[in-house]
């Protein structure tokens, strides 16, 4: 019986995977500790693309020349996609629990690699582990191909997997994240890449015209003076400050009389500012009664910014009403491009979400000035390259075909799946 | 409609309508019952629509949002499965669950507002969520088979049909779940330049996914070991429930650009 025999000895199953997995993971802790415990860095352009050539040719290798040989099936088999899979999640779980904060991880979590946990090497081992699995079972599925939807389907989830894991294991190193700091008014064709502070020179010049920034309305709220905390709880609602808005809490009433978008503060009080690019603060006239109370508290409220202070307006019973700052709608950087090849001109807006393509690089709205919000006169942009991501898309596209696919006709095949043996997946 | 001020006279509706349902049902009227349980349901979809058009925004911003429209997917997976598979027992756990998570939502308010901060404002926002949600109702399903199982098999009576519905659940669950974390991945290449930046809360996603993966090919490896499967279908819903929520609560939460609102 297979169960008496010492596991070297036994056919290959689950029982080897596992410990092929947890030896690899310990293999990976003894490398990191006796590798200074920095991890792993990723290989760039030529040298990714050669040595995922040969990685892929091996595996075709391995799974034409021994098509037969039990230890290419146990390792293009379910018991080693079970074992990598675990393993993986293992490692996982741990850089979910711990900041992976590099560098600053100390003592034991680092010297394990738990503090960078997706460049150490017991990750990288397991990881190929899987991508051995991965296609070993692909190419297989292919060489012994059988005309059906099921092994379609198989090849596109699990093909599509492979080359979207492989292209971004592989293309990691040639991702590119650079800064681009940009002043009002200036021309800059620099970048900054943020982990060595190296500067580099884009093919392309880009100038900050104007930083726009749009708000929603702020929100008004009840204040314990003393402890300078909020006095409402979770739950209780805000009110959105807007000319004419009325709102209660608890024993009070809150009605805004007048309300400026955009406010400055002069000798004779405040007035709105209605210039169409103002960057001033919010500000509000507001009356608050207490019920049953004969008096009532009137006065101007402001979050403050820019060179106006805040204004809170003082009540009874150690309170005060207070305006939240605005919370931010929409960051906009609109910019002139220039391209130093053929030197065509454009302009352009940068938003988040709306990421701008120039070049072979996608801009990326990153960052501004916090500290003078809407009248930032800089404006950071993230300058993203990433060579590979057709790849990653590619596979992406087919892992996603392949689930439309079983989708679309796996479901009228499922009350009957379980006498084909796990067929559907 | 305005906003959740009618959120307690509409829990107390939709409740009472599941629990006349589950009435009907016990006493062998299962088309009634799936009437009145879908008029709950459609009540539901009705307030969430209200909340769309009053926050003007897609209420997928907050915990409690998001709770809302799990509730309902898990009312139509119990309804589903009433009405295409003809089982009764997942009525009863599904809009339990689905009642549970609409209790706590009413006895933790949260402070609501309009806005939307700018990397939300994404076409793949609602899609990435609601997909997740679906995907959450089914796996829920399934790991309430997985309980029943359990309980089936400790009082040693036949779980061939639960096994079934618990696989069919996590396949459909899990196709869903992949397209949750592809359309995650597209948005996040939109709004922060990279498709995946193992940041916790994808590294939860990551876990959650992989997590099924292992479960379906155990389940092509060891057809038998239904004890072991329903084991781990009861256990992988916690790692669901940490990736849905838990994730706000760990060490690694404050390095997060994902998590809900509470």
């Amino acid at each position: 019986m297979n169960q008496t025999k010492p596991f070297w000895l036994a056919p290959l199953g689950c029982r080897q995977a596992f410990i092929t997995a947890a030896g690899l993971i310990g293999v990976g802790w003894l490398l990191e500790m006796f590798s200074g415990s920095s991890g792993i860095v990723a290989l760039v352009w030529p040298w990714n693309a050669c040595v995922m050539g040969l990685f892929s040719l091996w595996l075709l290798g391995l799974a034409f020349i021994w098509k037969d040989h039990a230890l290419i099936v146990w390792l293009a088999g379910v018991p080693m996609a079970l074992a990598s899979v675990l393993a993986l999640c293992l490692l996982s779980m741990v850089a979910g629990i711990f900041p992976q904060d590099g560098e600053a991880a100390a003592g034991w979590l680092r010297t394990f690699g738990f503090g960078h946990v997706f460049n150490s090497w017991a990750f990288v081992l397991i990881y190929l582990l899987l991508l051995t699995n991965l296609g070993l079972a692909v190419i297989r599925k292919i060489i012994f191909w059988k005309r059906d939807k099921n092994a379609f389907r198989f090849t596109l989830k699990h093909g599509g997997l492979w080359i979207c894991l492989a292209g971004a294991f592989f293309g990691s190193g040639d991702v590119l994240r650079w800064k681009m700091i940009l002043k009002e008014g200036d021309e800059s064709s620099r970048a900054v890449e943020p982990a060595s502070g190296q500067i580099y020179e884009m093919p392309f010049s880009l100038c900050l015209k104007n930083f726009k920034m749009e708000e929603y309305v702020p929100s008004g709220f009840f204040k314990e003076s003393a402890a300078g905390v909020s006095a409402m709880r979770r739950g209780e609602q805000m009110l959105e400050i807007r000319e004419g808005a009325k709102g209660h809490w608890r024993d009070w009433i809150v009605r805004v009389e007048y309300f400026y978008p955009h406010a400055e503060y002069l000798p004779m009080g405040f007035q709105n500012d209605a210039a169409p690019d103002s960057a001033r603060p919010p500000a509000a006239f507001v009356v608050v009664e207490k019920k049953g109370a004969l008096q009532s508290f009137s006065g101007w409220v402001s979050c403050g910014g820019g060179t106006l202070p805040p204004h809170t307006l003082p009540l009874s019973d150690g309170l005060e009403w207070v305006m939240a700052s605005p919370r931010p709608k929409r960051f906009l950087s609109e910019v002139q491009v220039v391209q130093t090849k053929g030197g065509q001109t454009f302009s352009a807006g940068i938003e988040v979400n709306k990421p701008l393509s120039v070049a072979g690089w996608k801009l990326y709205q990153l960052s501004y000035d916090e500290q003078q919000g809407a009248a930032s006169e800089y404006s950071v942009i993230e300058a993203v390259r990433d060579p590979w991501l057709p790849v990653v898309y590619g596979g992406l596209f087919m892992l996603l075909a392949g689930t439309f696919l079983f989708l679309s006709d796996g479901i009228r095949s499922m009350r009957t799946h379980d006498q084909q043996n796990g067929g559907t997946t | 409609m305005s906003g959740w001020d009618n959120f307690a006279a509409v829990v107390g509706t939709v409740l009472a309508a599941w629990v006349v349902g589950g009435g009907l049902l016990f006493f062998k009227r299962p088309k009634l019952a799936f009437s009145m349980a879908l008029v709950g349901a459609a009540i539901l979809s009705v307030f969430i629509g209200g909340l769309w058009v009053y926050l003007e925004r897609p209420p997928l911003r907050t915990l409690g949002e998001t709770r809302l429209w799990y509730a309902f997917w898990l009312s139509c997976v119990g309804l589903g499965l009433l009405r295409k598979w003809h089982l009764q027992w997942p009525f009863y756990y599904t809009h339990g669950m689905a009642a549970f998570f609409l209790l706590i939502t009413l006895i933790h308010p949260e402070s609501h507002d309009k806005t939307l901060m700018p990397a939300l404002q994404s076409p793949w926002f609602a899609p990435h969520v609601v997909v997740y949600l679906i995907a959450y109702a089914f796996l829920t399903a399934a790991s309430l088979a997985g309980m029943r199982g359990l309980f089936k098999q400790f009082k040693n009576e036949d779980e061939t049909q639960i096994i079934g519905m618990a696989d069919d659940m996590v396949l459909l669950g899990f196709s869903f779940l992949t397209m949750g974390l592809l359309f995650g991945a597209f948005w996040a290449k939109e709004a922060w330049g990279h498709y995946w930046t193992w940041d916790p809360k994808e590294t939860w996603a990551f876990l959650t996914w992989a997590a099924y993966l292992y479960f379906i090919h155990f389940r092509v490896l060891k057809r038998d070991s239904t004890r072991m499967a329903f084991v781990f279908l009861s256990l992988a819903w916690i790692v669901l429930l940490l990736c849905w929520f838990g994730v706000n609560y760990m060490p690694s939460a404050n390095y997060s650009v994902h998590t809900y609102t509470k």
